[in-house]
């Protein structure tokens, strides 16, 4: 009986507290108004930052309101979707895969609510309020694959992922088509960490492919890619390394090699223009040319460079296709 | 047997073991002391990050370590305040500890070095060869050729060591951890004891931490502890309370994860998910043989009061 | 050392005198609002308007029916989580696996719904075998600890911890490998089968009905401890090791049950998270429910039903303490931050009431 007493209590308490409290409700706008979803901190120089970036980008180049949650858990995902939603936002965007149910729980929920979501590939039966946008990683990897065959010199390249998600998948057997046609007496050791942003776990994979001679890594852990970059620096031999999602290269300006940058600004920009005329949902392609570039190669030779950027405008144009395995990897 | 024993596996065993080591050494006094800190997680990141953003500004590794052992003592003596005066629950306040810990080093970085494109950086410790033993051929320079910080948890340990079994001082720290009352019967200050050790744990636990940017990364992310205070805290379990049990612990965890990674390149037919588990189910594994009933100090997490009868 | 001392006498809890749960409410709201005027001061020097951040918090987490739905779907898996530590710690077992087995509990869900949704069974029959794989996973996942502790005595907090790493790297498994949605990018398994979801109760709010199966297990933990032999020996374990040894208890079958019950009810909380919201399994299913859940669960003196309040309470600061990122635009870490001085201010508060 206590507990009950206490329990009518704090509801009486916290009833009043609230009818005190809450001020009246908002109409939503017409205007563009644009919320982001991360599932990260925007701190982190990497895939919360380059979100958040292209978030920014909205409210200056189409004058779109922006606002943003971070470090929100899938668990909280839908909660803080429906208070922007309640708030009068318009256009709610996730910033990563792991938000696909509640994409499709909302959509139909809201219709008159436009949704983003990013994927590695189209989705079929989505809302048609749901933008979808896919990476195609492995696009980009195989350039960086064809950059590591050519600049090997112990002809072993490291390739150091955190989890076994099939896009990475795909982007290890692209590099590998990439060794295969570039530089066939080329060895790949790869490993899958576990983890996107552990980089005392990624430092350990690399120092052990380093011990195995390898003098090239490629890169495809987000934070990790720290551990990564200090075991190259320690490494007995000279180890050059490539990156994704951001320009590292003043972490390391002697062995830093290329990075395949992920620009989030256009396809959002692209995105949120359509949904402002009307095209309410869709799938959008981030991939070489769009989205994805490749930043300033350095440290290698100037042939290298040519042949690199080549192949890169290859895969931008189409005109090279690469196989996009996902459920194994190759020999 | 040369995929299981390499100078260069021993090398990165040894760099892995200081956060461990340490983090567990400290944790091990406090705990002796009659006081469980399961905010070590916490205060790691904490230290990680105190040591970063302090070497950062100042260039200079000694301050920034400095930083993250007075950080971390710092959180230890709230620990201390609120488990040993106020005889708070210790796991209670302890996880309240982790969750603000954690919320404050993230708050910590954003504050100083905010929202970038290009994370920040400081140099690693460099290597500081030991003379004579670092010129013996083959193992010599890739095992003797490690970052101060290594070579000091190995000190650490030997002092911690000596300390409780071997001096009066670790006598009386037992006998507060063990059992207070008689303590305090025999004129042993059991308040102070425990605040100091509580307080030094917090020191090491941060400093740890600190060794996370400083020693292994060189640059400060959230998340860049990943569990490995729990781990610590484990160790002291594995470790039986003994500091060199501890650091056989610490080695043979640090061991296993490195050559779980060795493996991992050559054995490709096992989903690398798998090979992760290793280090983990490996320990309970050994815990199950080794584990004869050893039991915790007798006082852990009970608060001391004078005028309650016993 | 004591190693000739019973390992049964590992980190026990401390003793405390009884208080009024009455009396314990009015100083953990005391505690509260301490907490917000140390936090209202922090909020103005940062430039945020108080009254109207403080007035979001309410709003989001009470001030509508959507916001209480998604706050009762908050607390479900942190009472059902909560539930599973009463339930051990009250054998003064320290169970700290209860993140591993809500992981192991989704997983056995997650494969039921798959395994049982292909052969057409109906929504009746789907749900509650689900929600049973569920039980069967976290309990046989914390029967691993409890045999060691029975048989091995060896300690079941390394145990558990080490278990929480072992079933992370499971889920990523699943998640990336057998059971992977391709087109997702993240490690999330394809979604279970339509029959094999639970009903919404408050369909506008997104309230799922897991709510009430939480109360349910409320009921039945109550019952147990409170109204059985093995309740009552379970007690007795948790108050005194020795004397229940010497008054006959089979402690080695009181560990048992203890550990394992607790780890199905952790299982319970992971099925209804796959069943009730998730419709997948999703590695970060559990974002330290078990952590949150062993505060709660000292807060509430491990009694169930004070555990159904304080999970509730904790819900509403979760969710309302997380909306002052939008409202006063503080980064995620500064709410943290709040969060945690908040519980530490109600823990100051008690205990200085005590001295």
């Amino acid at each position: 009986m206590r507990v009950l007493r206490m329990v009518a209590a704090l509801t009486v308490v916290t009833v009043v507290l609230v009818v005190a409290a809450v001020p009246p409700g908002q109409a939503a706008p017409a205007k563009l108004r644009v919320a982001m979803i991360l599932p990260g901190t925007i701190q982190d120089a990497d895939f919360n930052a380059v979100g958040y970036v292209a978030l920014l980008e909205l409210k200056n180049t189409l004058g779109a309101d922006v606002a943003y949650s971070e470090q929100v858990a899938v668990a909280d995902a839908e909660r803080v979707a429906r208070e922007f939603i309640a708030s009068g936002f318009n256009v709610i965007a996730f910033h990563g895969g792991q938000f696909l149910t509640i994409v499709q729980k909302l959509g139909p929920a809201f219709p008159d609510v436009n949704f983003i979501m990013e994927s590695s590939g189209r989705v079929d039966g989505l809302p048609a309020n749901v933008w979808n946008i896919g990476r195609k990683f492995y696009q980009g990897f195989y350039t960086l694959g064809v950059l590591a065959a050519l600049s090997t010199q112990t002809n072993v390249i490291g390739y150091i992922s955190g989890v076994r998600l099939p896009d990475f998948v795909a982007s290890l057997n692209a590099v590998k088509f990439a060794l295969k046609e570039f530089n066939p007496r080329a060895e790949l050791l790869y490993t899958f960490v576990g983890d996107q942003n552990d980089p005392v776990r990624a430092r350990q994979a690399a120092e052990a492919v380093i011990a195995r001679n390898a003098d090239f890594i490629i890169i495809q852990v987000n934070l990790g890619a720290f551990g990564v970059i200090e075991a190259a620096k320690a490494a007995p031999r000279k180890v050059l390394w490539t990156t994704f999602y951001t320009d590292k290269y003043t972490l390391d300006q002697q062995r830093f090699s290329a990075s395949l940058l992920l620009d989030f600004t256009k396809p959002y920009r692209d995105v949120v223009a359509r949904i402002s005329r009307g095209q309410r949902g869709g799938y959008y392609e981030m991939r070489p040319g769009a989205g994805m570039s490749l930043g300033v190669i350095r440290n290698v030779s100037n042939e290298t460079k040519l042949r690199v950027l080549k192949v890169f405008n290859e895969v931008v144009g189409n005109t090279r296709k690469i196989d996009e395995i996902i459920d194994r990897i190759v020999d | 047997m040369t995929l299981l024993f390499d100078a260069q596996l021993l090398r990165l065993t040894l760099i892995v073991m200081v956060p461990f080591l340490i983090a567990a050494l400290g944790e091990l006094l406090t705990e002796r002391a009659g006081v469980l800190n399961v905010a070590i997680e916490g205060i790691m990141v904490v230290g990680a990050v105190t040591g970063f953003l302090v070497t950062f500004s100042t260039h200079r590794y000694g301050w920034g370590l400095l930083a993250a052992m007075g950080a971390g003592a710092a959180i230890a003596a709230v620990l201390a305040y609120f488990c040993v005066t106020l005889r708070a629950s210790q796991l209670t306040v302890g996880l309240g500890l982790f969750v603000f810990c954690v919320g404050l080093g993230s708050l910590l970085y954003r504050i100083v070095i905010g929202v970038r494109l290009m994370a920040p950086q400081i140099r690693t410790l460099p290597p500081l060869p030991l003379p004579g033993l670092s010129s013996l051929p083959g193992v010599g320079p890739i095992l003797f050729t490690q970052n101060a910080l290594v070579y000091l948890a190995f000190i650490i340990a030997m002092a911690v060591s000596v300390f409780v079994f071997r001096t009066s001082w670790g006598l009386r720290l037992r006998a507060v951890g063990e059992n207070p009352r008689a303590a305090d019967v025999l004129g042993i200050g059991v308040f102070a004891s425990r605040y100091v050790f509580t307080i030094l744990g917090g020191a090491l636990i941060g400093l740890a931490g600190g060794y996370l940017p400083l020693g292994i990364t060189g640059t400060y992310s959230d998340g860049m502890v990943g569990g490995r205070g729990w781990i610590a805290l484990m160790l002291v379990i594995f470790g039986r309370w003994t500091p060199s049990l501890v650091l056989l612990g610490a080695l043979l965890f640090a061991y296993i994860e490195a050559l779980q990674f060795k493996v991992a390149l050559v054995a490709k037919a096992v989903p690398p998910q798998f090979l992760l588990m290793l280090p983990y189910v490996f320990a309970i594994l050994v815990l199950i043989k080794v584990y004869q009933g050893a039991a915790a100090p007798e006082a852990i997490m009970r608060p001391y009061d004078r005028e309650e009868r016993a | 050392m004591t190693e000739t001392q019973a390992p049964s006498a590992v980190l026990p809890l401390p003793h405390r005198p009884r208080r009024l749960p009455w009396e314990r409410a009015g100083i953990y709201m005391l505690g509260v609002v301490v907490a917000l005027a140390i936090a209202g001061i922090a909020i103005t020097l940062v430039g945020g308007d108080v009254r109207s951040a403080y007035a979001t918090v309410l709003r989001v987490s009470l001030g509508s029916v959507v916001g209480v739905g998604q706050t009762l779907n908050k607390m479900t898996p942190l009472l059902l989580a909560t539930l599973a530590v009463v339930l051990s710690f009250s054998g003064g077992y320290f169970n700290i696996g209860v993140d591993g087995q809500i992981y192991l509990g989704a997983i056995f869900a997650t494969g039921s719904a798959f395994a049982l949704g292909a052969l057409g069974l109906p929504r009746v029959v789907l749900i509650p075998a689900v929600l049973l794989a569920g039980i069967a996973g976290g309990a046989l996942y914390a029967f691993i600890p409890a045999v060691l502790r029975a048989v091995f005595a060896v300690n079941e907090i390394f145990v558990t911890v080490m278990l929480n790493f072992v079933a992370l790297f499971l889920t990523e498994y699943l998640a990336t490998g057998p059971w992977n949605d391709p087109l997702a990018g993240e490690a999330i398994t394809r979604p279970i089968p339509a029959a094999a979801t639970l009903p919404m109760l408050i369909p506008r709010a997104g309230t799922h009905a897991g709510i009430l199966i939480a109360l349910g297990a409320v009921v039945v933990v109550a019952w147990l401890l409170a109204r059985t032999v093995l309740g009552y020996q379970i007690r007795a374990v948790g108050d005194n090791p020795r004397a229940a040894r010497i008054g006959g208890v089979p402690i080695t079958v009181v560990t048992l049950v203890a550990l394992t019950a607790s780890g199905a009810l952790a299982g319970l909380a992971g099925a209804v998270e796959v069943s009730g919201f998730h419709y997948r399994l999703i590695l970060g299913l559990t974002p330290g429910y078990g952590i949150m859940a062993i505060l709660i669960a000292v807060l509430a003196r491990q009694h169930p039903v004070g555990a159904a309040v304080a999970a509730f309470f904790f819900a509403v600061l979760l969710v309302g303490s997380d909306s002052l990122q939008r409202s006063v635009g503080l980064p995620a870490s500064a709410v943290f931050v709040f969060q945690a001085v908040i519980v530490l201010t109600v823990l100051l508060a008690e205990a200085l009431r005590k001295r």
